[in-house]
């Protein structure tokens, strides 16, 4: 077995590139990525300027094809431009709302599922009462009262709901890894919960928060695009995908293009984010022992080796 | 003051001086005018109250119309008064301050009782009792009937001013001459209403309204529905309709689509057609010809409180005046709209066309003035201006749109504008408060065709004194001004107090400029085809009693289309 070394991560990508839509789903993620990164050089019109003198003397939006790519809205602004500068605040909101989530979420359910006790028992109450309340309900209520259309509270309420299923799933996997005999080794050397947690449970949780990260993106943008939809979210004359389809849904006899546009927008990038997610888990299956043994384990394993391991993992995680 | 939620406009608007080409009714044969039939409208809120004492918005003055009468009313869809359940018009004394009715004989109260003088003096001191809390208490329209002020403070129980001669004369005496009383007279809260019906409903006369009108209020379902019936004592002639029906609760996208497929007579008939959805009609054939247009006596603009800061500053002041784009505004209510710069609206008398004494461009504005303004009044790229808030009313998506449209224009002149959109209660009551509100984007539309309808309520010192709800939302106050008002208020000859208004309107334009005005909208409106008769009242917000049906009565029901069909004629 004189192979050459192969990454950890590898099989991990070698998996995830044979589910076509997983893949589909991260080129379009990367591409709205890179478009809405270079949004402020790319040769677009502002956003958020209305070419009024552009509109006919009804005011009627343009369609699309003809001055505007995809057609302007009533207020004479460039449909294309909007759609790619709203990208960022969906972005924006889904990575650092979700990111938010997440490390509450994990620190959270990590520390409930390894120290037990009071302690759990007070963050998983917290946690299912949380759980309880309406989410958007309460988010209107608290947007109301914080400040209406700031994009820094819209980041703050979703991570303030969305933390709480994930510190579930992780408590579940901490409570099941710290019964596992490397923790307990872990332990018995004389390894304190911080050294365990970081060193022993922590890394066999990455798969859990890739996936549910991932999957936990397309859940917060389209939730900030329901707020923006219902008008408490952002704020004129930002654009923004859930604020264009609500904008546009007057004209929706007369001019489409301004429900469709943005409207396919929210449903590509939310459908793209949960098919990585859900070829992610693929990759990541935690019954591939192996692969686990590969990836976190660190142990460099031999590609032929690997193979066979996953045509058999294969025919278990995707019945396809 | 009838303040106007922005860009949702009421049904108000004389003559034919801004579009000949159009008239504010359908121009077909419509054959003769049937009896019998049921017409059902639609609002998209329930009515606040159907009390002529207390209702003061378009909405409520739709239906008040069909079930009260005053003594004097406008002739046909005109602007001209003509007596009503008075006789014949009163006679005036020469010093304009007394005013004798005589009341027609035989008018009866839906209840069969026959109305006398004393009906009026009670309806009139009920409607003016703080007690009733109606808007007219305190107010700047009935405040010179004698004894009105004492009345007002609660010092008398009884407005010596409205005499009762005899059962058919009553005497109204003024403090000061008032050139509009007769349409003040004419307004909705001169309505009679008989004593035993109020005492009968309690507290209730909101909900169960009697009155001498051609329908009685025969069901009102709170949020649901409002049912009218012909009313077999009503003295005038007999409308054609036997009901009417009041829907509630259809936004104006679904009520519009209701009226496309015979569901629906007339949608929202108080406002004008949204935006969206004049595009739409206005570009289908067979809809394109049942639009109705009149333009409406409103004028369109943004308050600048003259006591707050920045505005407290008449260069801040000036120099918005240059800043906005009207051309723009116009072309977001689809061209329904005429720039105008003054603050009078079109149609009213004394109006003065194509007004533009700051020498404003063709969009109505001139950025470099406005930048050169702002420097002037010390504003610098080391001190630049504070970002404002602009405050309006968000009742029509138009509104947001036009917002949006006017915080892209002061951007070119370096002024950031922070949109703060409010439901409209909630802009009254920012807005109606002193040193609560620096900016706001406001209408005004008229109570009456007269040009003090657009001064005394909403540009004098009186206006400007008050702790809440005021409609002076820039709580000017110019003393010059006010003189040249009050010398207006009780001038008999009526060339010269136009120009006494027209002098006014230089003050508030050229000197002071507590507004930027911006706009006059035109009014529209359409019917589904079994509607005939349907027009446009330039005063009122809705007119029953010109209006017949053919076919069978529209299903509220999601019928098929071809059930639907029999509707048309």
């Amino acid at each position: 077995m004189a192979g050459p070394r192969v990454s950890p991560w590898s099989p991990i990508w070698n998996r995830f590139r044979e589910d076509r839509f997983a893949v589909g789903g991260g080129i379009f993620i990367l591409l709205l990525v890179v478009i809405a990164l270079l949004a402020p050089v790319l040769p677009i019109r502002n956003p958020n300027h209305g070419y009024y003198e552009l509109l006919p003397a009804n005011g009627a939006p343009l369609s699309p094809g003809g001055t505007f790519l995809l057609g302007s809205d009533p207020n004479g602004r460039d449909l294309l431009s909007r759609i790619i500068w709203g990208a960022r605040i969906s972005l924006f909101i889904g990575f650092v709302a979700n990111g938010l989530a997440l490390v509450v979420g994990v620190m959270v359910g990590a520390l409930a599922g390894y120290l037990r006790g009071w302690f759990e028992t007070i963050l998983m109450r917290v946690t299912d009462i949380m759980m309880a309340f309406p989410v958007l309900l309460f988010s209107i209520a608290i947007i109301s009262i914080i400040e209406r259309g700031s994009v820094l509270v819209i980041v703050a309420v979703i991570a303030l709901f969305y933390w709480t299923a994930v510190a579930r799933i992780v408590r579940g996997q901490v409570l099941s890894l710290k019964e596992r005999e490397f923790v307990e080794a872990g332990r018995a050397l004389g390894g304190g919960p911080q050294h365990n947690l970081l060193h022993h449970i922590l890394p066999h949780l990455v798969p859990i928060i890739i996936v549910y990260g991932t999957i936990g993106i397309a859940t917060s943008i389209s939730t900030e695009s329901i707020l923006s939809f219902i008008g408490i979210g952002v704020q004129a004359p930002t654009a923004d995908w859930g604020k264009m389809v609500a904008d546009g849904q007057d004209f929706m006899f007369v001019a489409p293009w301004l429900v469709i546009f943005p409207g396919l927008m929210i449903l590509l990038t939310v459908l793209a984010f949960n098919l990585i997610g859900d070829g992610l888990r693929d990759a990541l299956d935690p019954r591939a022992r192996a692969l686990f043994r590969g990836v976190i384990g660190g142990v460099a394993a031999g590609s032929a080796g690997l193979a066979g391991q996953r045509l058999g993992l294969d025919s278990e995680a995707e019945p396809t | 003051m009838k303040r106007v939620s922005t860009a949702a406009m009421a049904v108000l608007g004389v003559g034919t001086i801004l579009l000949s080409a159009c008239g504010n009714s359908v121009s077909t044969a419509e054959g003769q005018p049937v009896s019998g039939g049921t017409l059902t409208v639609s609002f998209k809120d329930d009515l606040k109250t159907l009390d002529p004492a207390i209702g003061y918005d378009t909405d409520s003055w739709s239906i008040e119309r069909s079930i009260y009468n005053g003594l004097l009313d406008y002739k046909g869809f005109t602007t001209q008064l003509q007596p009503d359940i008075a006789a014949a018009m009163p006679v005036i004394s020469t010093d304009g301050k007394t005013y004798t009715f005589k009341i027609r004989s035989g008018v009866k109260f839906s209840n069969g009782r026959t109305v006398t003088a004393d009906d009026f003096k009670y309806s009139w001191e009920r409607m003016l009792d703080p007690k009733t809390a109606g808007p007219m208490t305190g107010g700047p329209f009935w405040g010179s009937v004698h004894g009105a002020q004492d009345f007002f403070n609660g010092t008398t129980t009884s407005i010596p001013g409205f005499k009762v001669i005899d059962a058919s004369t009553l005497e109204i005496d003024l403090d000061s001459p008032n050139q509009s009383f007769l349409n003040i007279i004419a307004m909705p809260f001169g309505s009679v209403i008989p004593k035993e019906a109020v005492s009968a409903a309690g507290s209730d006369f909101a909900h169960k309204p009697v009155g001498t009108g051609p329908f009685t209020l025969d069901k009102w379902t709170p949020g649901q529905l409002i049912v009218l019936k012909k009313n077999p004592n009503y003295f005038g002639t007999k409308p054609y309709l036997d009901e009417v029906d009041a829907q509630i609760g259809l936004a104006p996208e679904v009520a519009y689509l209701r009226v496309q497929n015979n569901q629906l007579d007339i949608a929202q008939p108080d406002l004008t057609i949204p935006s969206a959805q004049y595009i739409q009609l206005s570009s289908n054939p067979t809809w394109k010809n049942r639009i109705l247009k009149t333009p409406n006596v409103d004028i369109y603009y943004l308050a600048m409180n003259v006591n707050m800061k920045p505005f407290d500053n008449s260069l801040v002041r000036q120099a918005f005046n240059n800043v906005v784009n009207k051309a723009n505004l116009v072309k977001i209510l689809n061209g329904r709209a005429v720039i105008n710069n003054g603050i009078q609206a079109p149609p009213m008398p004394g109006y003065v066309p194509n007004y533009n004494p700051l020498g404003l461009d063709a969009n109505g504005q001139n950025i470099q003035k406005a930048k050169d303004l702002l420097t002037q009044a010390g504003y610098n790229a080391s001190h630049p201006f504070p970002a404002q808030d602009l405050v309006y009313t968000k009742a029509s998506a138009d509104s947001d749109r036009q917002a949006a449209s006017i915080q892209q224009d002061f951007l070119q002149a370096g002024v950031t504008i922070n949109l703060k959109g409010l439901a409209f209660n909630a802009f009254l009551d920012v807005t109606g408060k002193p040193n609560t509100t620096a900016l706001s984007f406001n209408a005004w539309i008229q109570d009456f065709p007269d040009p003090s309808d657009f001064i005394d309520p909403i540009l004098t010192c009186a206006a400007a004194n008050v702790t809440a709800n005021g409609g002076n939302v820039s709580f000017f106050c110019d003393k010059d001004a006010d003189k040249l008002a009050d010398q207006a208020r009780g001038d008999i000859n009526s060339a010269e107090r136009l120009k006494l208004y027209q002098q006014f309107q230089d003050i508030v334009v050229t000197k002071d400029f507590p507004w930027v005005p911006m706009f006059s909208t035109v009014e529209t409106n359409v019917s589904a085809p079994r509607v005939h008769g349907y027009q446009l009242h330039p005063v009122w917000p809705f007119v029953t009693t010109s209006i017949w049906v053919t076919g069978g009565a529209p299903s509220l029901a999601p019928a098929p289309a071809s059930a639907s069909a029999s509707a048309s004629p």
